[in-house]
């Protein structure tokens, strides 16, 4: 549907007549235009405002991409001293809490299209950190045996391990309870590999 | 168009504004979605199970157990903002071509829903993050924060709206703005799989079905209330908004008679007011 209505204001202008607005003539309980349009640009100032810093966090908060286990695995020299996340399915049977400078921690293995890699997270899981569940790691590879652990249960024990003080579960998009090729994918996302 | 208008021809000649924002239409639409409403709960927190499956671990279970209850609003929030900024774009679209109000009030309509379900969908995935990823939010994470340039950009787009000025011109730039924020949507939609990697966000479980039995209904169910209800915000915003304008135009008429009123009166010997002694 089309305006049918020509512009009264302009109309009246081209009548000669004074439009310009009587202060006396604002409507009770409602802004003048002036605030309101203060008000409306600093609103939209503020939306343009938290676009540029949402895109700037965005963009220089590279620590998100996280590397797969396996790419971490296969780029641990190049990745040596560096802060990085890496994610991977933590391993069945792997989890073993420790202690890291009297902290709590928690070692593990994890895995990824059949690579793995040992891990000792220092501070809480989250509460939903459990194998089977893929979570995203921030930390540091580190050569070596952890302190107050001989051996990662079910880990590859390669003299190498991934030290975490960061981590966040990645939940995947399944909500079937009898999936059929569970145990399978969980296989081949190295669910079930180490052990 | 007569649905959005709430005109009956009896009552209303055609292109007259609503008397009011309610009609027999709104009103069964408002009653399917409140009966919907009261059905999805029921579905959401009483008959639908808690997300939880054999672990790899003898006796261990997984999943997100009851905090998956928050799908069955955030998936069909989502959906429906992309759907209600989307009408908004189209909205702003066919302004630009025809410069038809109508379209410009269905766009603002449109956007004013999808901001706040926008904002429902930004809240429900930081109440569901936290105890399951373990974290209320994550700057660097894309999925996120493009949800969130959505939402301000849109944001933005309704307070241009609201700044003081001659309506066409307003009408006119929110159009543009309109049009050009939906570039947004699909980047929203498809970050998940253009960007992976970058994302804590898992794939979307509808597009490759990785649900079933009474969660999908449930999740289903939950898309089609928020679409009533959606539609039933809709119909009243557009009609809230043509008044609004019915409003407008009305004073600015009532303002200039009263002016040629005064002018009139000013003139010399014009009337008995403006006669001197």
């Amino acid at each position: 549907m089309a305006e049918t209505r020509g512009d009264p204001a302009a109309a009246a202008a081209g009548d000669g007549l004074d439009l310009s607005p009587r202060r006396s003539e604002a409507r009770p309980g409602r802004r003048p235009p002036t605030v309101r349009r203060v008000v409306s640009l600093l609103v939209v100032a503020g939306a343009v405002a938290g676009i540029a810093f949402a895109l700037v966090r965005l963009v220089t908060d590279a620590s998100l991409f996280f590397l797969n286990a396996d790419e971490a695995v296969e780029r641990r020299d190049e990745l040596a001293g560096q802060r990085f996340r890496m994610q991977g399915t933590p391993v069945a049977h792997s989890v073993a809490e420790t202690r890291v400078d009297f902290e709590q921690a928690v070692a593990f293995t994890v895995a990824f299209e059949g690579v793995a890699a040992d891990v000792v997270h220092t501070g809480s899981p989250p509460d939903l950190f459990t194998p089977g569940v893929p979570v995203v790691l921030e930390g540091r590879w580190v050569q070596g045996q952890p302190p107050d652990l001989d051996s990662f249960a079910c880990g590859v024990n390669d003299g190498y391990y991934f030290a975490s003080d960061h981590m966040l579960v990645k939940h995947d998009n399944e909500y079937r309870d009898t999936y059929p090729d569970r145990l399978e994918a969980a296989g081949a996302g190295g669910a079930s590999a180490g052990c | 168009m007569s649905i959005l208008l709430g005109r009956s021809p009896d009552r209303q000649p055609p292109g007259a504004a609503p008397a009011h924002t309610g009609s027999r239409t709104t009103r069964l639409l408002g009653g399917l979605a409140l009966a919907g409403l009261v059905g999805l709960g029921l579905c959401a927190f009483v008959f639908s199970p808690a997300d939880s499956r054999p672990g790899p671990e003898a006796g261990a279970r997984i999943g997100q157990f009851d905090a998956v209850r928050l799908m069955y609003v955030h998936v069909p929030a989502a959906i429906w903002t992309y759907a209600a900024l989307g009408a908004c774009a189209l909205a702003s679209a066919v302004y630009l071509w025809h410069r038809g109000a109508w379209w410009d009030r269905l766009a603002h309509a449109c956007a004013e829903i999808g901001v706040v379900l926008c904002a429902v969908t930004l809240l429900t995935g930081m109440i569901w993050g936290r105890p399951v990823w373990g974290t209320w939010w994550e700057w660097g994470d894309v999925r996120l924060v493009t949800t969130l340039v959505l939402f301000l950009a849109y944001a933005g787009y309704l307070a241009l709206r609201s700044v003081p000025g001659a309506p066409e011109a307003r009408a006119r730039r929110s159009a543009v703005l309109g049009l050009g924020g939906a570039v947004l949507i699909p980047i929203v939609n498809r970050s998940v799989e253009w960007w992976e990697n970058r994302t804590l966000h898992q794939q979307s479980t509808l597009e490759e079905l990785r649900i079933e039995d009474l969660t999908l209904f449930t999740l289903v169910l939950g898309i089609f209330v928020m679409g009533a209800v959606v539609l039933w915000l809709a119909v009243h915003r557009f009609r809230v908004a043509w008044l609004e304008a019915e409003a407008e135009s009305a004073g600015l008429q009532a303002a200039l008679a009263e002016r040629r009123a005064e002018a009139a009166a000013a003139e010399p010997g014009a009337g008995a007011g403006g006669s001197g002694p």
